[in-house]
């Protein structure tokens, strides 16, 4: 019960990124912000990251330390692309509003 | 396996990210912000929630994992209405720039822009981007409405913000604006001009001012005159000749510089015409001042001929190229003057043949006309006089004797075949008369003559009407003209009156001398002729009522072709005055 409830819970949090991704691709019709794929990479890789996180838990129920070190490393590249891209968008939004 | 270093690491590395975004939230106020800040605000919470998770709560309860999806979700959700929020937003910004777009100023900007631009990016790598900045600040402190120009992170001049300042502003003086940016410019290709030769800076701004916005160009045009036309010249002066040149060359606005450039760009405080006028002003100035016309003029016509275009288009347009001193851009003038005659003269030829056409196809149908009728009445005359003969033979009683009742007939058609030869011979007049061939047997006659003639054929029929008829004749009136053809117009008019007139009604002729004139008028009580008619009854075949309707148009034919005039004067119910005015005795 435990277990499939946590596989219900993981597929919405997968269905959901679709359709942000449909509202980000309008976005980027519209505004054509440099690093939009890193803004994209980024989001998938975390998302990866915590698909892995979750494995574990859903088929398992229990935790397994090395892919949850796996994962923890996986959402950190995810967030170092998303701090390259956040980084490159500040100061080009900064140099617009100076 | 330590898994507290990468949690450790994305710990700070969202926490980071939250700050940046606060930053840009900061810098940048919208509300769509705000869910994204709500979203990376969750993030390092997520990674300590783990921490705990990790340290002391999974051993109790595997349970204690769940609130990750819910967590995830969340945020999910909280990015899918922060995009929504900001692709409404932008949808809106993007309606609002699309109409600053199509505003002549922002045009203006663009264009000013891409000018300048194309100047930054030539010289920067020589003199340095700092000495560009600094030029634009010495620009904005000059003239405040450039103050929203910044010189970007890519090098290039930057007017976004300008141009949202100038969106919420309903009117903008493009004057200024020019005077602004002009100067900005001149400053820019001054300082450019120490690095390459002035005719390169030439062509590079002809190659730049071809591609600008077809709406603003004219703004440009003293732009051009004095950069791109006469500053080439000048910048080839030597020194002392410069010198001189500075010295004696005095005109408001426009300002000759120690090497050689020219400040003009005051002038567009001035109209259309006045900037105009500066320039030509300038170039005649130039040309008497250095005594090197002939160099002089080649230069402008070389530099003229390297315009783009558009530029050509637009001075051609204003005729700016006609006001020019004699011996620039003559060929040109030329041109431009016999296409202007050609067309002028292309006009009035078309004119006049449209009119010769009318006369043509007027005079073709009055010849059709005039033969038609003379056709139809020689070939009813020709029966006609073989009937009038036979009933001549018949009243003489030569082919055998007639009882009363036929030689009553007989009376009648007598009378009939006289109204019908009288109207055959009418309408045999009109073809001469309407063509205005009538040959006039001129002469000096009294009135009382022909109103005599007249008032005795007619008498009758009156006293059978039982109309009165009076007759008044000045002595002195006599007449010049055809004798015979007047007394036919008179009598038409006289007939015309008795026959329309009632019983017991009063006909009035009278002929008296006015100065030089004769004038004859026929009065009658008749019923009058409506105002609308006044002008038709003249017209051949127009007929009020039973009648060929050609006694009126002969007349006036008549009396037309001696110079007069004939008119009617008439009140509906009581009665018509006919008025002939024909020339009298010298």
């Amino acid at each position: 019960m435990f277990r499939i409830l946590l596989l219900i819970l993981t597929l919405i949090s997968l269905v959901l990124p679709i359709l942000s991704y449909r509202y980000f691709m309008q976005l980027m019709k519209l505004v054509k912000i440099r690093r939009s794929n890193f803004l994209v990479a980024g989001s998938a890789t975390i998302l990866t990251g915590y698909v892995f996180f979750m494995l574990p838990w859903i088929f398992v129920g229990t935790d397994i330390l090395a892919i949850r070190v796996f994962s923890y490393y996986v959402i950190m590249a995810g967030l170092l692309i998303l701090v390259y891209a956040v980084v490159k968008i500040y100061i080009d939004w900064r140099e617009v509003m100076k | 396996m330590n898994a507290l270093l990468p949690l450790t690491f994305d710990l700070v590395l969202s926490l980071l990210i939250l700050l940046l975004a606060a930053n840009i939230y900061v810098i940048y106020r919208r509300q769509y912000l705000v869910w994204f800040l709500v979203v990376l605000f969750l993030t390092p919470f997520l990674f300590l929630y783990s921490f705990f998770e990790m340290m002391y709560l999974s051993d109790i309860s595997p349970y204690f994992v769940v609130p990750y999806p819910f967590i995830l979700i969340f945020v999910e959700v909280a990015i899918i209405i922060a995009q929504k929020n900001l692709l409404a937003s932008l949808k809106t910004e993007k309606g609002a720039e699309y109409k600053l777009l199509l505003r002549e100023d922002v045009a203006l900007i663009r264009a000013f822009e891409k000018i300048a631009n194309h100047f930054i990016r030539r010289m920067s790598p020589f003199v340095g981007i700092k000495n560009v900045e600094q030029i634009l600040e010495e620009c904005i402190e000059q003239y405040p409405i450039l103050s929203g120009c910044y010189i970007g992170s890519d090098e290039r001049l930057k007017v976004q913000m300008m141009e949202e300042l100038i969106g919420e502003q309903k009117e903008v003086n493009m004057n200024e604006l020019c005077t602004a940016f002009s100067y900005l410019l001149t400053k820019l290709i001054d300082s450019y001009s120490a690095l390459v030769p002035y005719n390169e800076i030439v062509e590079e701004l002809s190659h730049e001012i071809g591609k600008i916005d077809k709406r603003v160009i004219a703004y440009f045009i003293p732009f051009i005159l004095f950069k791109m036309v006469l500053e080439p010249f000048i910048r080839e002066l030597r020194g002392d000749e410069l010198k001189k040149l500075r010295m004696s060359i005095d005109i408001a606005g426009v300002h000759v510089n120690r090497k050689g450039g020219l400040e003009y760009h005051t002038i567009y405080a001035y109209d259309e015409t006045a900037m105009e006028e500066k320039f030509i002003t300038f170039l005649i100035r130039l040309l008497a001042f250095s005594g090197r016309d002939r160099e002089i003029k080649g230069k402008v016509m070389e530099f003229f001929r390297k315009l783009p275009q558009n530029v050509k288009e637009e001075m051609y347009r204003r005729e700016l190229i006609k006001k020019l001193p004699p011996g620039i851009l003559d060929e040109e003038k030329m041109v431009l003057s016999s296409k202007e005659k050609l067309i002028e003269e292309l006009i009035d030829r078309k004119q006049k043949l449209e009119e010769a056409y009318a006369r043509l196809a007027d005079a073709k149908l009055n010849k059709m006309k005039s033969e038609f009728i003379d056709i139809i009445a020689h070939e009813l005359k020709t029966p006609l006089t073989t009937i009038k003969t036979y009933t001549d033979l018949l009243r003489k009683e030569k082919l055998g004797p007639l009882n009363e009742v036929q030689r009553e007939k007989l009376e009648r058609m007598e009378k009939n075949i006289k109204r019908l030869t009288k109207l055959i011979d009418d309408m045999l007049q009109i073809p001469s008369i309407d063509a205005k061939e009538l040959e006039l047997r001129k002469e000096l006659f009294p009135a009382q003559e022909v109103i005599d003639a007249i008032v005795e054929e007619v008498e009758e029929i009156a006293r059978e009407k039982k109309q009165a008829f009076t007759v008044e004749i000045d002595g002195d009136a006599i007449i010049f003209g055809d004798k015979n053809l007047i007394e036919k117009a008179i009598k038409n008019i006289v007939v015309n009156a008795v026959k329309y007139t009632p019983e017991k009604g009063a006909i009035t002729l009278t002929a008296k001398r006015e100065g030089d004139f004769i004038r004859i008028s026929v009065a009658d009580t008749g019923r009058g002729i409506r105002s609308e008619d006044a002008e038709k009854i003249f017209e051949p075949f127009y007929s009020l009522e039973s009648g060929a309707g050609l006694g009126l148009s002969i007349a006036k034919n008549i009396v037309e072709s001696h110079g007069g005039k004939i008119w009617v004067e008439s009140t509906v119910g009581k009665g018509s005055q006919f008025h002939i005015l024909l020339r009298g005795e010298k």
